[in-house]
C-alpha cells in the first residue's frame, strides 16, 4: 500500500515536467470566394469614344476627357475601373453585386452590363452621367490558387532599417498618417503621405493585383503568384506610399493571408519590410 | 556529461540493490530554500546507501537586485532621439522539477548526490522597466514575433538548456552534501553544495505573432547589435549554476 502511495506520489510530480504548450496547425482552408465564376477583366477596344458630359453639367467650362480603359471584377465582389483623363489613368474600386453575370451594379460608380462575346459588348451607365457604349476584350479569371480572392488588411507591421537595430511596429488596419508617424519618430523621412488608409490586397485569376484604398481610390499591377513567392509590378505609383514594385511572399496561417513585401522608402536610402495581416473576403 | 550522470545513476541503483535492503519503505516530505529556488520534495530509500528525491523547485521573482540599467534614446529605432534611462531588475526565473539521487558511503550523513534538474530553461530574469512610451509600441521583429515593452517593462530572460532543449532543459547536477533525505527519526536538515551544467546560457524574450501567437524568441546580435557578444562575455560564467541549498524532511511513514 505505501508502495503504491509512493508510487502516485511520484507520478503526480510528472506533469511538472511537461509544458503544454501546443501550436496551433497553419491553415489555409477558405471558403471560395462569392464571386469567382463572375470574376475577370475588360479592357477596351482603341476605338472607343469619351464619356459624354452628363446632362446636368453646365458647359460653360469643358469638361475634362474621361475615359474608362479598363474594368475588372474580383473574385471578392471588388471591381476596379482604370479612367483615363488627360493622359493619366486612375483607378476607382468599390464592391460589386451581380446575380447573372451580365449586369454588374458597381457601388460608387453606376452599372456595367455585358453581352456579346469577344469582343463584349459593354454598356456603361456612371451615376448622373449618361450612358457609354463599348467594346471590350473579356478576360476570364482562371486558376485555382488560394491567393486570388480580396483580402482586407488588418494588421500591419512595417519595419525599418537605417540604423543598428532594426526598429518595427504594428498597427491595426494600414492608415498611412499613423505609419508615417512611425517613421519619421524613427529617423525616417517619409515625404508626402496621403490621408486615409490601404483596406483590401486583391489577387485576381487574370493575374492583377489592387490595392484598394479607403477613399475609394486603388492601385493596380501585374503580378504573379507561385507558391509562397510573389512578383508585381504597379501600372501607376500614383497612391502607393512606402512600397514600390517588386518582389513578396505570401503565407497562411491560422486563418490569415500574411503578405511581406520588401520596400524601401521614396528619396532615400532607407530600406525595410511592410507586412501585411489579412482576413479573407467574402 | 551524459556518460557521467548516467554512470553515477547506474551506480546509485547498483549499490541500493547490492545492500539488498529495504526499496521504498519509507517516505519523507522535504521544503528546502537556496540558489535553485523554493522546493518541495518526496523523498524515499533505494536501499540503505541510497535515497531518490523527486520534486519541483520555483525561484521565478524570487531576490530582485536592481540596477543602474541601461540608457536608451526615446525612440527605439532613432539613436539620435533624446536619451532615457532605464533601470533593470534582476531575479531568479528558475521553475524546475528534479530527481536526485543521494548515495550515502558509509553509515553517517555525509554523501554525494547526483541527478538533474529538468524543466524551463530560464534561470534568470531581467526586466527593463519605465521604459519610454514608445518601446509600447515599437520592438524588434524576430522571426515574426515582434518583441517590445508592455506598459513600460520588458522582461528579457537568461535561458540554458544543459542537455536537453530550450521548451525542456535537462540540467545535471553533481554535489556533495550533508543529511538523510529520510529520517531515521522524524526528521532531519540537510545541506547541498554543488553545480548544475546548464551549457552556454541566451538571451530570449516574448515575442507577438503577426497573428496573435504569442511565443519565446531568442535574441541574437541579427536584431540587437552586440547581443551575441554580451551572452558570450558573460554567458560562459554561468555555464555552471551553484547550488547551494537547505532542506528539512519530515518522515511520513
Amino acid at each position: 500500500m505505501k508502495k503504491i502511495f509512493l508510487a502516485a506520489s511520484l507520478a503526480a510530480l510528472l506533469p511538472l515536467l511537461f509544458s503544454c504548450g501546443k501550436v496551433k496547425e497553419n491553415s489555409n482552408n477558405f471558403e471560395e470566394p462569392r464571386f469567382i465564376q463572375y470574376a475577370g477583366q475588360l479592357v477596351m477596344r482603341g476605338d472607343i469614344a469619351p464619356a459624354a458630359a452628363p446632362a446636368s453639367v453646365p458647359v460653360a467650362a469643358p469638361a475634362a476627357v474621361s475615359v474608362i480603359e479598363y474594368i475588372e471584377f474580383t473574385e471578392s465582389g471588388l471591381y476596379v475601373v482604370g479612367i483615363r483623363t488627360d493622359g493619366e489613368t486612375s483607378y476607382k474600386a468599390g464592391k460589386f453585386t451581380t446575380t447573372d453575370g451580365s449586369v454588374y451594379a458597381c457601388e460608387g460608380f453606376g452599372t456595367v452590363e455585358l453581352s456579346g462575346s469577344n469582343p463584349v459588348n459593354v454598356t456603361v451607365k456612371r451615376n448622373g452621367g449618361a450612358t457609354e457604349v463599348l467594346k471590350a476584350d473579356f478576360k476570364k479569371a482562371a486558376g485555382s490558387n488560394v491567393a486570388y480572392r480580396g483580402w482586407t488588411v488588418d494588421k500591419t507591421r512595417v519595419t525599418v532599417y537605417g540604423f543598428n537595430t532594426p526598429a518595427s511596429a504594428d498597427f491595426t488596419g494600414c492608415n498611412f498618417q499613423e505609419i508615417a508617424k512611425f517613421l519619421r519618430d524613427n529617423g525616417h523621412e517619409p515625404g508626402d503621405v496621403p490621408s486615409g488608409s490601404l483596406q483590401s490586397v486583391s489577387f485576381t485569376g487574370v493575374g492583377s493585383i489592387i490595392f484598394a484604398y479607403s477613399d475609394g481610390t486603388a492601385n493596380v499591377g501585374e503580378c504573379t503568384v507561385s507558391g509562397a513567392s510573389v512578383n508585381f509590378s504597379w501600372r501607376s505609383t500614383t497612391r502607393v506610399f512606402v512600397i514600390e514594385g517588386g518582389k513578396a511572399t505570401i503565407d497562411y496561417l491560422d486563418g490569415k493571408c500574411i503578405l511581406k513585401i520588401d520596400a524601401k522608402l521614396k528619396n532615400s536610402t532607407t530600406s525595410g519590410s511592410v507586412t501585411f495581416v489579412m482576413s479573407p473576403m467574402a | 556529461m551524459k556518460k557521467f550522470l548516467s554512470l553515477c545513476i547506474a551506480a546509485a541503483f547498483a549499490l541500493s540493490f547490492n545492500a539488498g535492503a529495504q526499496v521504498f519503505n519509507h517516505l519523507a516530505l522535504g521544503i528546502g530554500a537556496g540558489t535553485d529556488g523554493l522546493d518541495l520534495e518526496l523523498a524515499a530509500p533505494l536501499g540503505s546507501h541510497v535515497d531518490v528525491r523527486a520534486g519541483y523547485g520555483m525561484g521565478f521573482g524570487l531576490i530582485g537586485v536592481r540596477t543602474g540599467g541601461i540608457t536608451l534614446p526615446e525612440h527605439p529605432g532613432n539613436p539620435a532621439s533624446a536619451n532615457a534611462n532605464v533601470p533593470l531588475k534582476l531575479g531568479f526565473g528558475m521553475s524546475d522539477a528534479r530527481l536526485l539521487f543521494n548515495i550515502y558511503p558509509g553509515k553517517g550523513g555525509f554523501r554525494f548526490t547526483v541527478g538533474a534538474y529538468m524543466g524551463a530553461s530560464r534561470f534568470v530574469r531581467g526586466t527593463f522597466t519605465g521604459m519610454p512610451a514608445d518601446y509600447n509600441n515599437v520592438g524588434i521583429d524576430v522571426d515574426g514575433y515582434l518583441v517590445k515593452a508592455k506598459n513600460g517593462e520588458l522582461a528579457i530572460d537568461l535561458c540554458a538548456s544543459g542537455i536537453g532543449s530550450h521548451g525542456f532543459a535537462v540540467k545535471p547536477y553533481v554535489g556533495i552534501g550533508y543529511g538523510r533525505a529520510v529520517p531515521r527519526s522524524i526528521v532531519s536538515f540537510n545541506v547541498d553544495l554543488g553545480v548544475q551544467y546548464q551549457g552556454k546560457p541566451t538571451a530570449w524574450a516574448r515575442g507577438e505573432g503577426l497573428t496573435g501567437r504569442v511565443q519565446d524568441v531568442q535574441l541574437t546580435s541579427k536584431q540587437l547589435d552586440g547581443m551575441d557578444k554580451i551572452t558570450e562575455d558573460y554567458g560562459r560564467y554561468m555555464t555552471f549554476w551553484p547550488t547551494l541549498s537547505i532542506h528539512v524532511y519530515f518522515k511520513l511513514f
